[in-house]
C-alpha cells in the first residue's frame, strides 16, 4: 500500500534536494564570476570595462527562461553536449553573475571617496588600499542586496524543471499529473521555497549584523569585533 | 629653543631653501580653480593659506598629497618633482612607483578624519608603519603607542573609532600622519567638522607639533587666531593665485592688498 | 548545424507576431501591477497594523516564490475549485499578481520618503485624509520612483517568457512552436533571445537616462 511518505513527501524531499543543489552550484559559479566582472567594471582600462558592460546588460537583458532554452537546444547542435544539471548551472550562475557584478560594484563605490584618500596619504599599494580598506567596508554594504540575489537565485531556480530536472517544481508538476489536488500540492511547494527563502535571509541578515562596523543595539562591539574577524581576517586583538 | 623630539627624526632643517613649490600651475573643474600659481614654501616653515570659501585652497592641499593631478605646471618637493619624473631624459608623467615614493616624504590630516572604521585606534596608526614601512607588528605597534601618547590618547588604544569623540578621532587621525614621519604634513580645515567645543584639544596638538618638530607644515584653516599664533607664514589666496604672503603680523595687521582687507573684515 | 538565412527570414513574421502578443501581455499585467503595487502600498503605509500586516504577507509570499509556481497555481489549481481561466487570462493575472507586490514595496518607499512633517501640514490646515493622499502625498512619492517601477516593467516583460509553458503563444511560445514543427531550434531561440535583449536593453537604456535626468532637476532628491 502507497503511504504518504512514498508517495508524496519522499518526490518532494528528493526535489528540494535538487533544488538546493542547483541552487548552491548556481550561486557559487555566479558570485565567483560576478566579483571578477565587479573588478573589471572598475578596471582602468576601457577594453575591459566594455567587456564587464557588455556581459551586465546581456545576462540582466536576456529572460533566463530562454537563455537555458537556448543553451539545451541549441548547444547540442553547436556539437556542445552538457547534461541538464551542468546547463542548470552554467546557465543560473551566467545569468545571475550579471545581478551579482552589480551588487559588488555598488558596494565597493558605496565606501566613501575619503577612505581612499585617507589610506593613499599613509602611502598604501593600491592592492593593499582595496585588501584591507575598500573591500572589509564593502562588504557589510553588499551583503543585503546580496541576500536578496539569494532568494531570487532560489526562485529562479524553478526554471530547471522545464529542461527536465526533477527539482521541487517538477516533483510538484508531476505529482499534480498523477494525483490531482493541484492547490495542495503547489501550497506546500511553495511553502517549501519560502522557508528556504526565509533561512538564506535569516542567515544573511545574521552575518551582516555580525560583520557591520558600528555595532546597532544589542550586539556588544567586542562580539562584533571577534566575529568579523572570524569572517574577514581584520587582524585585531 | 626646541625641545628634544621624539617622533620626527628627518631632520629639515628651517631655512630658507624651497621644501614645496608650485611652478605655473594650472587646475581646472568646471573653472579654473588653480590659475598658474607660483607658491614656495620653506623647508620647516608652517604657513597658513586663508582665503575665501570655494577659492580653490583645499586643492592646493590635494594636489600636493597626489590625490589630484594638476593641468599644467610643476609642483616641487624638495626640488624632485613630484607629478613628472625622468625617463630616458624625457620628462613624462609620474608613474604609480614614482608617486608612492614621494608619498614617503608627505602626510596629510582630512577635515572628516577619515579614519578607517573597522579598525581600532591602534591599527589605524600600525597599518602604515606595517603595509608601507615593513615594520613588524611588535615594533609598529610599539611607534604607534608613541605616537598616540604624542596626542594623549595612547589609552584609547584598543578602542574603536567610533568610541570616539570628534576631536579624539581627530587626534587619531594627526598619530596616523605623523607615525609615518612625513616631512611635510597637511592640514586640511581639520577643525572645521568639530563642534566648539572640541577644536581645542586638536589644535593643542597641532601646536606641539608647530612648535616643537621641523616637519614643513601646510594648513588651509579658517581659525585666524590660531594662523596668527603658529604661523611663519600666512599666504591670502584668491581666485587661484596668491595675494600676498608674509609673517602673520604683516598679514593681519598690516595687509597691503584690498582683496586680504576686504576679507579679514569679513571673517573677524 | 549552421545558420539558415532563408529559415530565419521566413519566421520573423511570426516572431514579430509573438512579439506584439508579449507586449500587449506585459502592457496589461504592467497596468495591474501598477494598480496592485499602489493599493498595497498604501495599504503598507497605514498606521492600522491588520491592513498594513496582510500587505506586507502579500509582498513576502509573492516575492518569496517562484514565478512559475504561482503560474502552475493559477492554472492548474483555481479549476479545482471552479474558476477556470484560459492560459492567456491566468497568464497575465499570475504576471499581474507577481509584479505588484514588487511595485508594493517601491510604492511603500515612495510615500514613507514623504517627510512627516508634510503630512502634520496638512492635519494643520484640516485637509481630509483622501486630499492629503491626492494632492500632497503621492504627487511627492511617486516621480522619484518612476525609474524603479520602469525596472519592474521591464523584469515583467522578460518574465512574460513564463507564460508559454502554460500555452500562451506569445514570443517565447511561437518559438517553442516554430521549433517543434521544423526541428530547428538554432534560428528561432537565437532570433527570440535578441528580440528580448533588444527591447529589455533599450528599456535599461533609457531609464537610465530618465534617472540622470531626474537627479539633475531635483537635487533636494539625491542622497550622497
Amino acid at each position: 500500500m502507497p503511504t504518504f511518505w512514498d508517495e508524496i513527501a519522499r518526490p518532494l524531499a528528493e526535489g528540494t534536494l535538487m533544488t538546493l543543489l542547483v541552487f548552491i552550484g548556481g550561486i557559487v559559479i555566479a558570485t565567483v564570476l560576478g566579483i571578477g566582472v565587479a573588478a573589471l567594471r572598475l578596471s582602468k582600462f576601457s577594453v575591459l570595462r566594455g567587456i564587464a558592460w557588455v556581459h551586465v546588460e546581456f545576462f540582466r537583458g536576456v529572460s533566463v527562461l530562454v537563455l537555458i532554452f537556448w543553451v539545451f537546444f541549441v548547444f547540442p547542435l553547436l556539437g556542445i553536449t552538457m547534461s541538464p544539471l551542468t546547463t542548470a548551472w552554467v546557465v543560473i550562475g551566467l545569468n545571475q553573475s550579471a545581478f551579482i557584478a552589480e551588487i559588488v560594484r555598488a558596494g565597493i563605490q558605496a565606501v566613501p571617496r575619503g577612505q581612499i584618500e585617507a589610506s593613499i596619504a599613509i602611502n598604501l599599494s593600491a592592492w593593499d588600499r582595496f585588501r584591507n580598506i575598500v573591500f572589509p567596508q564593502a562588504l557589510p554594504i553588499a551583503l543585503p542586496p546580496y541576500a536578496n540575489q539569494l532568494v531570487n537565485t532560489l526562485k529562479e531556480t524553478a526554471v530547471v524543471s522545464l529542461i527536465g530536472l526533477a527539482d521541487l517544481t517538477f516533483r510538484g508538476n508531476e505529482l499534480r499529473t498523477h494525483l490531482g489536488h493541484s492547490m495542495e500540492i503547489f501550497v506546500s511547494i511553495g511553502i517549501v521555497y519560502l522557508l528556504l527563502a526565509y533561512l538564506l535571509t535569516q542567515g544573511t541578515s545574521w552575518l551582516e549584523r555580525k560583520m557591520r562596523v558600528e555595532p546597532k543595539r544589542g550586539t556588544t562591539p567586542k562580539q562584533a569585533i571577534r566575529l568579523r574577524n572570524f569572517f574577514i581576517g581584520g587582524g585585531i586583538k | 629653543m626646541e625641545r628634544e623630539n621624539p617622533v620626527a627624526t628627518k631632520d629639515d632643517v628651517r631655512s630658507d631653501q624651497p621644501m614645496v613649490e608650485f611652478r605655473n600651475v594650472v587646475k581646472r573643474y568646471d573653472q579654473t580653480v588653480l590659475d598658474n600659481l607660483d607658491l614656495v614654501v620653506g623647508k620647516g616653515d608652517k604657513s597658513v593659506i586663508i582665503g575665501p570659501s570655494g577659492s580653490g585652497k583645499t586643492t592646493i592641499l590635494r594636489i600636493l598629497m597626489t590625490l589630484v593631478r594638476p593641468e599644467e605646471g610643476q609642483v616641487l618637493i624638495d626640488g624632485t618633482p613630484l607629478w613628472t619624473m625622468e625617463k630616458g631624459g624625457q620628462l613624462v608623467d609620474a608613474n604609480d612607483k614614482h608617486l608612492r615614493e614621494m608619498r614617503n616624504s608627505l602626510g596629510m590630516v582630512f577635515q572628516q578624519f577619515n579614519l578607517f572604521p573597522h579598525m581600532t585606534v591602534l591599527r589605524n596608526v600600525t597599518e602604515g608603519l606595517i603595509r608601507v614601512q615593513g615594520m613588524s607588528k611588535d615594533q609598529a605597534e610599539e611607534e604607534a603607542l608613541a605616537n598616540l601618547d604624542r596626542v594623549g590618547l595612547r589609552h584609547r588604544a584598543s578602542d574603536h573609532t567610533w568610541q570616539l569623540s570628534g576631536g579624539q578621532q581627530q587626534r587619531v587621525a594627526i598619530a596616523r600622519a605623523i607615525a609615518l614621519k612625513p616631512r611635510v604634513l597637511l592640514f586640511d580645515e581639520v577643525t572645521s567638522a568639530l563642534d566648539p567645543e572640541l577644536v581645542g584639544e586638536v589644535l593643542e596638538v597641532i601646536r606641539d607639533l608647530a612648535f616643537n618638530t621641523n616637519i614643513t607644515m601646510l594648513f588651509v584653516t579658517h581659525e585666524m587666531r590660531f594662523a596668527r599664533e603658529i604661523a611663519d607664514n600666512v599666504i591670502m589666496f584668491d581666485r587661484g593665485q596668491v595675494v600676498e604672503q608674509g609673517p602673520p603680523a604683516q598679514i593681519f595687521d598690516d595687509p597691503r592688498e584690498l582683496r586680504t582687507q576686504d576679507f579679514l573684515r569679513k571673517v573677524t | 548545424m549552421s545558420w539558415d538565412w532563408a529559415y530565419s527570414i521566413s519566421i520573423i513574421p511570426a516572431l514579430l507576431d509573438g512579439l506584439w502578443v508579449t507586449l500587449i501581455v506585459t502592457f496589461i499585467a504592467t497596468s495591474f501591477g501598477l494598480v496592485g503595487g499602489l493599493g498595497l502600498g498604501i495599504l503598507g503605509s497605514m498606521a492600522n497594523p491588520v491592513l498594513s500586516r496582510i500587505a506586507g504577507a502579500y509582498v513576502v509570499i509573492f516575492r518569496n516564490t517562484p514565478f512559475l509556481v504561482q503560474l502552475y497555481l493559477i492554472y492548474f489549481a483555481l479549476p479545482e475549485f471552479g474558476i477556470v481561466l484560459s492560459s492567456e487570462v491566468s497568464g497575465v493575472l499570475g504576471l499581474g499578481l507577481f509584479i505588484s507586490a514588487y511595485m508594493a514595496e517601491v510604492f511603500r518607499a515612495g510615500i514613507a520618503s514623504v517627510p512627516s512633517g508634510q503630512w502634520e501640514a496638512c492635519t494643520a490646515i484640516n485637509m481630509s485624509k483622501f486630499h492629503t493622499w491626492m494632492r500632497v502625498v503621492l504627487p511627492q512619492a511617486i516621480p522619484p520612483i518612476i525609474p524603479m517601477l520602469g525596472n519592474y516593467a521591464n523584469l515583467a516583460f522578460k518574465l512574460s517568457a513564463y507564460v508559454a509553458v502554460i500555452g500562451t503563444i506569445e514570443l517565447f511560445g511561437t518559438a517553442l512552436r516554430l521549433g517543434e514543427k521544423s526541428y530547428r531550434y538554432l534560428e528561432p531561440f537565437t532570433l527570440v533571445g535578441l528580440m528580448y535583449l533588444a527591447v529589455s536593453v533599450a528599456v535599461t537604456v533609457s531609464l537610465r537616462q530618465l534617472e540622470k535626468r531626474m537627479q539633475r532637476t531635483r537635487p533636494e532628491m539625491t542622497t550622497l
